[in-house]
């Protein structure tokens, strides 16, 4: 199963090393495989590294797209993690 | 390949052409990704007629001189036949003077018509350099990205396999880090890809226990490099005891990137194998299989010889 979604970075950092390491920690929960993409660039959402790498700032707007069986949960829940700016 | 059209040369190639909209603004949707770029030279005394159409043709200082020794009615021969040709664009280099008439036609036909202060051969050479960089087939894989002994290794493998922790032990033996877990893979004009990290992340590592940690602060300058051609994909994975793992390494396994073929490995990994070793070997084993020399094959041969001498004289054990 795959699902895909697409959030804007609200957050006042982008996506800085506190906000990727709450990516990577909700991401984990979850068997799926999970991309993040912007820029024609793709990240795995399981790597703190891959998703500082795609240097986006606030008002980037990211797809997350996850494979697996609990792929419609692990969107859902890193959408509303990146959309409520990361709880900032 | 990615496509690019008129607006990209106008807005993104900005820096690198320093073009200036005279006229077409409205019409810059052509595809220039493999357009042919032409100096009018004597398309405007009529004499060359193959032009292609939607080329990029370029007006310097030789055109602009003969346009401006006509006179009068004759200007509007060499005009009609650029036009003619419904170029991709036309431009006009060393911020010349563009001829009034040329402006109007533009206008008139929506040609989108630019002006450069750049001279001609460094316009030339900007625009096929921009439009070829900017063309080349590309894509992104989670991967860390090391030069071991000169040999470019792309480790693959599923997150937690422990591809950074590898890379780090091979940082410490004195290979240098690319890219850790985003690299980004472009495929050359020669048909060999070239990896390369982000600016910034790409030479920091995030090891589980540590954090992030800064490889040339660490290791020294030489620990790192920019960019390096991808030779080799070595495949991480969990050690399943049930799966045959190549004993031989006689016949070769390969992997598609960007449909450029690179030879694969794929190595388990279990407590009490030093993987970075294994990596280290599998390159000095790659610079030997350019050279020609391979190993398996090789013993393989030898074999073949011993046991066929052996069937013929059989032996009868030590004397």
């Amino acid at each position: 199963m795959r699902e895909e979604i697409e959030v804007e970075l609200v957050n006042e950092q982008g996506m800085h090393t506190r906000p990727a390491k709450l990516f990577v920690e909700t991401a984990v929960r979850f068997t799926s495989e999970i991309e993040v993409s912007y820029d024609g660039l793709s990240a795995n959402g399981k790597s703190i590294m891959g998703l500082l790498g795609l240097l986006a700032y606030r008002g980037c707007r990211l797809s997350i797209s996850a494979t697996g069986e609990d792929a419609k949960e692990a969107v859902t829940a890193l959408a509303a993690l990146v959309g409520s700016g990361f709880n900032e | 390949m990615s496509r690019l059209t008129v607006r990209n040369l106008l807005e993104d190639a900005k820096p690198f052409l320093q073009l200036k909209c005279l006229a077409g603004a409205t019409n810059l949707w052509k595809d220039v990704s493999e357009a042919h770029i032409m100096k009018a030279g004597l398309l405007l005394a009529g004499v060359e007629r193959d032009a292609q159409p939607d080329s990029i043709i370029v007006l310097g200082q030789k055109e602009i001189s003969y346009f401006e020794q006509l006179k009068g009615r004759q200007r509007s021969e060499p005009v009609r036949q650029l036009i003619e040709f419904q170029p991709a664009c036309i431009i006009v280099t060393k911020n010349l003077p563009v001829p009034r008439l040329l402006v109007t036609n533009c206008l008139e036909k929506k040609i989108p018509l630019f002006s450069t202060p750049l001279l001609t051969s460094r316009l030339l050479d900007n625009l096929e350099t921009w439009i070829d960089e900017n063309t080349r087939e590309s894509t992104t894989m989670h991967g860390v990205l090391v030069d071991v002994l000169g040999v470019g290794i792309l480790i693959v493998g599923p997150s937690g396999i422990g591809k950074s922790e590898v890379a780090l032990e091979l940082i410490s033996r004195g290979h240098r880090l690319i890219a850790d877990d985003l690299v980004e893979i472009v495929k050359q004009h020669g048909g060999h890809l070239m990896g390369q990290g982000r600016p910034l992340v790409s030479h920091h590592m995030e090891i589980r226990g540590l954090g992030i940690i800064s490889i040339p602060a660490l290791f020294g300058p030489t620990a790192v490099r920019d960019s390096k051609k991808i030779e080799l994909v070595v495949e991480l994975e969990e050690w399943q005891p049930k799966k045959e793992y190549d004993r031989l390494g006689i016949d070769e396994l390969h992997r598609s990137i960007l449909d450029v073929r690179l030879p694969l490995l794929t190595i388990p990994v279990r407590p009490g194998r030093s993987v970075a070793t294994i990596i280290d070997v599998a390159a000095r084993d790659r610079l030997l299989k350019e050279r020609g020399i391979h190993s398996a094959r090789l013993f393989h041969d030898q074999l073949d010889v011993v046991l066929a001498t052996r069937a013929i004289q059989p032996s009868k054990g030590i004397e």
